[in-house]
Formats: structure tokens, C-alpha cells, sequence
């Protein structure tokens, strides 16, 4: 994956996680689910954020070695958030997705994640 | 938890931010004129081109404005967004913030950098005045000295944008610079571009590929904006029991976000304008006509 597909994949996340749809689905559930997909979908902005800011080739390397599994997870959270079958459990989805960045791509998210 | 009224009954902010055209149309009318003359100038072409990069700098600048303004509106947008599902928190307010905060420091980077790359044409200007005999050995020193400075705050700024916030790898950047020094240009100006030309090249060249990545964000950060606008303004009203009430008011409101989302692709004329002003000088530099100008008047 070069750096420039994992921005586009943040982007078309992003903008999902802020369509009507999405945002109606959310809306009727609890508190609870309403405040973990705000607080998550804060994390992708800042995650897009880091990504654009991040130097390149620092990125490329890691991009690239996981590349199948960053891949595999992009497509599962796309997959879930275009089903919504599960509201909980697209939201551990969109969280996994999160943490593998995170713990793969050096600079994102560091600021927020444990 | 307490609920909030809903975001589309508060007062609604001003649509008139988001379309950014006339700053983008401004730089690139003013790169047309003054690029078109360089090469057509036989008295100074490099005052000419002087005059267009510091024009250049201060339409940049316009777009800069921009672009940081689309991106405190998006964060906006975003944290109205949040506010009707959850209570803000001081934490998660913060944490959106900070992307505002973290691309004000590299807009304002790049705001530097015109400026400086701005007074090193304005001296390199005042250099290619200074062939007629009898220029005082002190004056010379002075432009050298000034030519210095701009160069070294420019190199340095440079610098910072490709080393700390790199978009693109340095190494794809100095690929883009192949200045040559034609014969035409003169002995006093010669030295100076032999030592520095390739150097401002890829100054130049850094801005194509910031203002790229910049482009890119703030297509995206319309994107989001105009996704939650036309959602609080335009589909919560109709999806309401009750009939729109202000239907002049919504059409409005609906039109002026369609438009802004058609006029989204067009700051991306802005890398155009940095790569006119990349070619440019180093078709001056070589004594070339640039490409908007015509081969006979060439210096």
C-alpha cells in the first residue's frame, strides 16, 4: 500500500463515518455507542491528519511490509461499514483497524492511543 | 445526558467561506501577465520575472488564507457534528484542534518561504540592473549580501518544509531541478546562478509539491464540511414532519453548497501557477523564451 492509497482509504472512511446514513444509523442507538463512534471517528481525522504529515519515506517502509494486512483490514471495515449488520461490532472493527495504524505506521496516532 | 436542540434549528454560520475562487484566479491572472513578459523584456527580464515571483508570493499567500480557513471550517463542522450525537469533552475538542494548529504551522512555513524566495528575485533583480559601468563596488555588495541572506532564510525554510513535513520524498523534489545557465546571460549574473539556480529550483519545485498535498486536504476538508452543512441545512429540514420553514432561505443554502463543492478542484491551479513559475525561471536562466512567450524577443 503506497502513502497515498492510505490517505485515500482515510478519506472515503472519513466521509463515510460523516454521511446522513451512518449518522442516522448511530443516532438511535444509546449514549454509550453514539460516544464511542464520535470518539472514533475523531481518531480517523487525526489518523488522516498524522498520515499527510508524516514523512514519507519513514512510511513507505512500514506501508509496504504490512502491506496484506492493512489491506485486508481497509477492505473489512469497509465491508462493515457498508452493512451495518452490527453497530458494536463495526465499531471494534473501525477500533482494529486504528490500533493495526497505529502500531505499523510510525507517527499516527501516537498522540492519542495508549 | 442532556440533549441538545438540533443543530439545524440554531442559527446557521455563513455559507460565503467556502467558495475560494477569486484568491486562485488572482494568482493565476497574475502569474499569465507577468510570466508572459519575462522572456519578452529585453531591458530586464529578470525584473520582470522579479516583480512575477513577488506577485506570485502574495497571491500565494491569498490561497494559504484559504486553505487554513477551509480547514478550521471543516474542524468546525466536524466538532457541530459530534455535538448533536455526544457532550464534547475538553479532551476530544482538543484532539480535533490540534490538526488546525499542526497545518497552520506549515501553511505559515510556506507563507515564509514566498517571502524569502520573494526578496531573493527582488535582489536577483536589483544584480541584473547592475551591469552598466561604474556601479559602485559598495552597492554590488550590498545586492550580494541581500542576494545571500534571501537565499540562506529560503534554503532554510526549504529545509524544514522537506525535512519535517515532508510530502512527497526530498530526493523527488531535487529530481525536478535541471537548471542550465545559457550564454546569453550576463558574467555578474552567471556566477550567481552557476552557485544558486539549481538550489532555487528545487525551492520552487517545493511548493508544486506542498501546494499538491495542500490541494488534496482541502478538497477533503470541503468534502466533509459540505456532507455535514447539507445534511443540518438541506436534509434534516425535508425529513422534518413539518414543511421547510424558510423555503427562499433553504434554496439558498442549498444552491450555495452545491457550488461550493463544484468549485472544490479548482486550488489545484494553484501547483499550477508554482510549476509556471519553476519553468519559467529556468527557461530565464538559460536565455530561453518561457513557454507563453515568443521566440524573437527572447534576451
Amino acid at each position: 500500500m503506497t502513502h497515498d492509497e492510505l490517505i485515500r482509504s482515510l478519506e472515503t472512511l472519513d466521509l463515510e463515518l460523516h454521511s446522513a446514513r451512518l449518522v442516522a444509523y448511530y443516532r438511535e442507538f444509546g449514549p454509550d455507542v453514539r460516544e464511542r463512534f464520535v470518539g472514533l471517528r475523531a481518531y480517523v481525522a487525526v489518523a488522516l491528519a498524522d498520515a499527510r504529515r508524516a514523512r514519507v519515506e519513514d512510511l513507505s517502509a512500514a506501508l509496504e511490509e504490512h502491506d496484506a494486512e492493512l489491506r485486508d483490514r481497509l477492505d473489512e471495515v469497509e465491508r462493515w461499514v457498508r452493512d451495518l449488520d452490527d453497530a458494536a461490532r463495526t465499531l471494534d472493527i473501525i477500533g482494529d483497524v486504528l490500533t493495526v495504524l497505529s502500531r505499523l505506521v510510525p507517527g499516527v496516532l501516537n498522540g492519542v492511543l495508549p | 445526558m442532556v440533549r441538545r436542540a438540533p443543530l439545524h434549528s440554531r442559527a446557521p454560520p455563513p455559507l460565503r467561506h467556502l467558495p475560494y475562487t477569486p484568491a486562485v484566479r488572482t494568482l493565476l491572472l497574475v502569474l499569465a501577465v507577468a510570466l508572459g513578459g519575462c522572456a519578452t523584456t529585453k531591458a530586464n527580464p529578470y525584473a520582470t520575472f522579479a516583480a512575477a515571483g513577488a506577485s506570485y508570493a502574495s497571491s500565494l499567500k491569498e490561497v494559504l488564507d484559504v486553505a487554513e480557513r477551509t480547514g478550521i471550517d471543516a474542524t468546525s463542522w466536524r466538532l457541530l457534528d459530534n455535538d448533536t450525537l455526544t457532550n464534547t469533552t475538553p479532551e476530544s475538542y482538543a484532539e480535533l484542534a490540534a490538526i488546525d494548529a499542526q497545518r497552520a504551522e506549515v501553511l505559515q512555513l510556506l507563507r515564509h518561504h514566498a517571502d524569502t524566495l520573494s526578496r531573493y528575485f527582488g535582489a536577483l533583480s536589483q544584480l541584473a540592473g547592475t551591469t552598466a559601468p561604474g556601479t559602485m563596488a559598495e552597492g554590488l555588495g550590498a545586492i550580494h549580501g541581500a542576494i545571500d541572506t534571501a537565499f540562506t532564510d529560503t534554503k532554510a525554510i526549504g529545509d524544514l518544509l522537506r525535512g519535517n513535513v515532508v510530502f512527497p520524498p526530498a530526493e523527488a523534489v531535487e529530481g525536478t531541478a535541471r537548471v542550465i545557465i545559457g550564454k546569453t546571460v550576463s558574467q555578474t549574473l552567471k556566477k550567481e546562478l552557476e552557485a544558486r539556480a539549481e538550489a532555487i529550483a528545487v525551492e520552487i519545485a517545493t511548493h508544486e509539491a506542498i501546494l499538491a498535498a495542500v490541494a488534496q486536504t482541502i478538497d477533503h476538508d470541503l468534502a466533509i464540511s459540505a456532507s455535514v452543512a447539507e445534511r443540518v441545512f438541506v436534509l434534516n429540514p425535508l425529513l422534518a414532519e413539518e414543511p421547510v420553514a424558510n423555503p427562499t432561505e433553504w434554496v439558498e443554502q442549498r444552491r450555495a453548497l452545491l457550488e461550493a463543492e463544484r468549485s472544490m478542484g479548482e486550488v489545484r491551479a494553484a501547483r499550477a501557477a508554482a510549476r509556471a513559475l519553476r519553468e519559467s525561471f529556468e527557461a530565464l536562466t538559460a536565455g530561453a523564451p518561457t513557454k507563453s512567450a515568443t521566440s524573437k524577443d527572447a534576451p
